[in-house]
């Protein structure tokens, strides 16, 4: 995987990133996309909306909500920021990017068209 | 909120399962304590606390993998119930806010989910409640799951509970747009009351499979499961029959913006329900709206917003008062035990106050652009119970830099903590380890934010008026009970007469004046339903 990223990034020069949207959505790129944030977030389970990175390019995940005893969310006061995902299109790929670790997951089972 | 019965059942159950592990320790513990693996002693001595670091991930059962928050391996190692209990005593000694209120129990003479309960202040607040009204936790694996932000499994219904036992009511407060709820032939909207669940009499039925039926109906935890409902909607004589099933929703954190023209000008109107991240691009293009309407007066609608990101609240109190009000002063400042007065404990940073930003975040739009600004120096909030936390945080900053809030509903929930949840072998312990304080140093409002002429029990008065939530109406409607009396009491109008905390069932049957709790989650452990 790693040398298949490294022949990927030296593509990048002649193939600048494009913002991108999922063409056709079906239940395998859906699976794909889910299983590949869950993976560059060390394997944490993930909900998605069956319309992710359809409308947006941008993909923002955060700790799903959980209530507290008096049905309020557990923290209410959240300090942190959601992690952000962004969908691009590079050299007729399809690539999801992490934004905080800059890394780039490639997409074979997803469609993608200019945003 | 009383505790669900099937949650003190499982309470029990935890319990039993406990103390049959500690048996042997507590003979351990007689007969001089013992090391643990990384050497720390967990021998009892009233008043020493060894590092928690020392004690940590010492576990009745390991955990072995990868944890999915570190993508790491699991520290865990063998260790024991007590162990777990040395762990939260002195982690507890360290970062809980009020430590010093905390009894020294021994860890070997409880399980570990009682042993925690312990672990807080018996203190009470001024109105009688008790201090610490947020000591709970989760499991893990449930606590690190993630989501698309805004996106859970539901029918896109925000349901209410008026009334949790028999005879019970249970009405929508508002609905997503693009949800199951909303679909053609449901068409859900405010005021409709649930009558039954899957054929289940939601008001009157009282035995356990009938409850468990409810629940399961009114609140599915995954996608795809299809329930039937009797609706009562508003105005109608008689129920209609609705099929859901649920979908995974993406919620519309910000909805109704508006404005209406009074004898006080032209007055903006927004619904904003969740400090969620997407909630940032909808709250700028709101604002942005307002302000190109040159609206001269706001009513902020918080009645169902619980809070999240602090950054966001800041980010809409700015956007309320503009730079003029807010340059160069304090949102919110945190403030932990008087272990740790200039550094955060868990970071290691240093404490430095959160200012009103002036631009935005990153959290669903770029980050570092300048916000809108409607420079108001006032702002009317409509709250309940539901109010918390961020959303208190506005109305506290706001007062803090001196513009006037208004508040017309019903006292805020009373949350000025946070926390730093923290794993240990596999449970996700929330004890309260900081207080949030305006510029002006005050952040005591334990028992909420009221009204002017709330009658019972309130917390921090704020100049405005007492209304109980108005489900015969529209959120955003002139009309709706709070809305029209904000728009009244902007006017110059005095306060209608002064709502109960509690409705008489008469009341509450109406679906009007009433107030509720509107859970957020579908996760089962909270729900209130009662026998």
């Amino acid at each position: 995987m790693l040398a298949g990223a490294l022949a990927f990034v030296a593509c990048r020069t002649a193939s600048p990133d494009r913002p991108a949207l999922v063409a056709d959505p079906t239940a395998e790129s859906r699976l794909e996309i889910r299983r590949t944030v869950s993976r560059a977030l060390n394997g944490a389970p993930v909900t998605l909306a069956d319309d992710a990175l359809t409308r947006d390019d941008t993909l923002v995940i955060e700790r799903a909500r959980h209530p507290s005893l008096d049905g309020t969310p557990s923290t209410g006061r959240e300090t942190g920021r959601p992690e952000r995902f962004r969908l691009v299109e590079s050299g007729g790929r399809c690539l999801l990017v992490h934004e905080a670790s800059g890394r780039r997951y490639p997409l074979t089972a997803t469609t993608c068209r200019p945003r | 909120m009383s505790r669900p019965a099937w949650r003190m059942i499982e309470s029990m159950a935890t319990s039993v399962r406990f103390a049959v592990a500690v048996s042997p320790l507590v003979a351990l513990v007689a007969c001089g304590g013992s090391s643990t693996p990384s050497g720390s002693s967990t021998t009892y001595t009233p008043g020493v606390f060894p590092a928690s670091s020392s004690l940590a991930a010492q576990c009745a059962s390991p955990r072995t993998g990868t944890d999915p928050t570190t993508g790491k391996a699991y520290p865990d190692v063998p260790g024991s119930s007590t162990t777990e209990n040395f762990w939260l005593r002195s982690w507890t000694n360290e970062l809980y806010l009020w430590y010093k209120e905390v009894p020294d129990i021994n860890p070997a003479s409880y399980a570990t989910a009682d042993y925690f309960n312990l672990l807080k202040t018996s203190a009470t607040t001024a109105s009688g409640n008790p201090k610490d009204k947020f000591h709970f936790t989760y499991p893990t694996p449930q606590w690190v799951a993630l989501s698309q932000s805004g996106v859970q499994a539901g029918y896109g219904a925000q349901f209410v509970v008026l009334a949790s036992s028999p005879p019970r009511l249970v009405v929508v407060a508002y609905t997503e747009p693009g949800s199951p709820a909303t679909a053609a032939g449901v068409d859900l909207s405010r005021g409709a009351q649930v009558l039954t669940v899957d054929g289940v009499d939601l008001v009157n039925a009282g035995d356990s499979a009938s409850v468990a039926t409810l629940n399961a109906g009114l609140f599915p935890s995954a996608t795809g499961s299809t329930h039937s409902f009797s609706i009562l909607d508003l105005g109608a004589s008689s129920g209609r029959t609705v099929t859901m099933t649920s979908a995974n929703v993406t919620e519309t954190p910000v909805q109704n913006v508006g404005t209406v023209h009074s004898s006080t000008g032209t007055v903006g109107y927004m619904l904003f329900n969740d400090h969620i991240a997407t909630a940032e691009a909808e709250l700028v293009s709101a604002f942005a709206q307002l302000a190109a309407a040159n609206v001269n007066d706001l009513v902020l609608d918080i009645r169902y917003n619980g809070g999240g990101y602090l950054d966001i609240a800041s980010e809409v109190a700015y956007m309320i008062a503009g730079p003029g009000a807010t340059a160069g002063k304090t949102f919110e400042k945190t403030v932990f035990n008087d272990k740790y007065p200039t550094t955060d404990p868990v970071t290691g940073q240093a404490l430095t106050p959160v200012p009103f930003h002036s631009t935005s975040q990153g959290f669903s739009g770029p980050q570092g652009q300048a916000l809108p600004a409607l420079n108001l120096s006032r702002v009317t909030v409509l709250t309940s119970g539901n109010t918390c936390s961020a959303s208190e945080s506005i109305i506290n900053s706001l007062r803090g830099a001196g513009v006037q809030v208004v508040q017309v509903g019903t006292t805020t929930c009373g949350k000025p903590y946070g926390f730093y949840p923290a794993d240990n072998c596999g449970t996700t312990y929330f004890s309260i380890q900081f207080q949030g304080v305006n510029a002006l140093g005050f952040g005591d409002y334990p028992d909420g934010f009221s009204p002017a002429n709330t009658v019972t029990s309130p917390g921090v008065t704020v100049p405005g008026c007492s209304v109980g939530d108005d489900f015969t109406h529209a959120l955003g409607d002139p009309a709706e009970a709070r809305f029209a009396t904000a728009l009244g009491y902007l006017a110059g109008a005095a306060c209608p007469a002064a709502a109960a905390v509690a409705p008489p069932p008469e009341v509450a049957r109406s679906a009007a004046s009433a107030d509720g709790i509107a859970p957020k989650s579908p996760w089962r452990e909270n729900r209130i339903y009662r026998r």
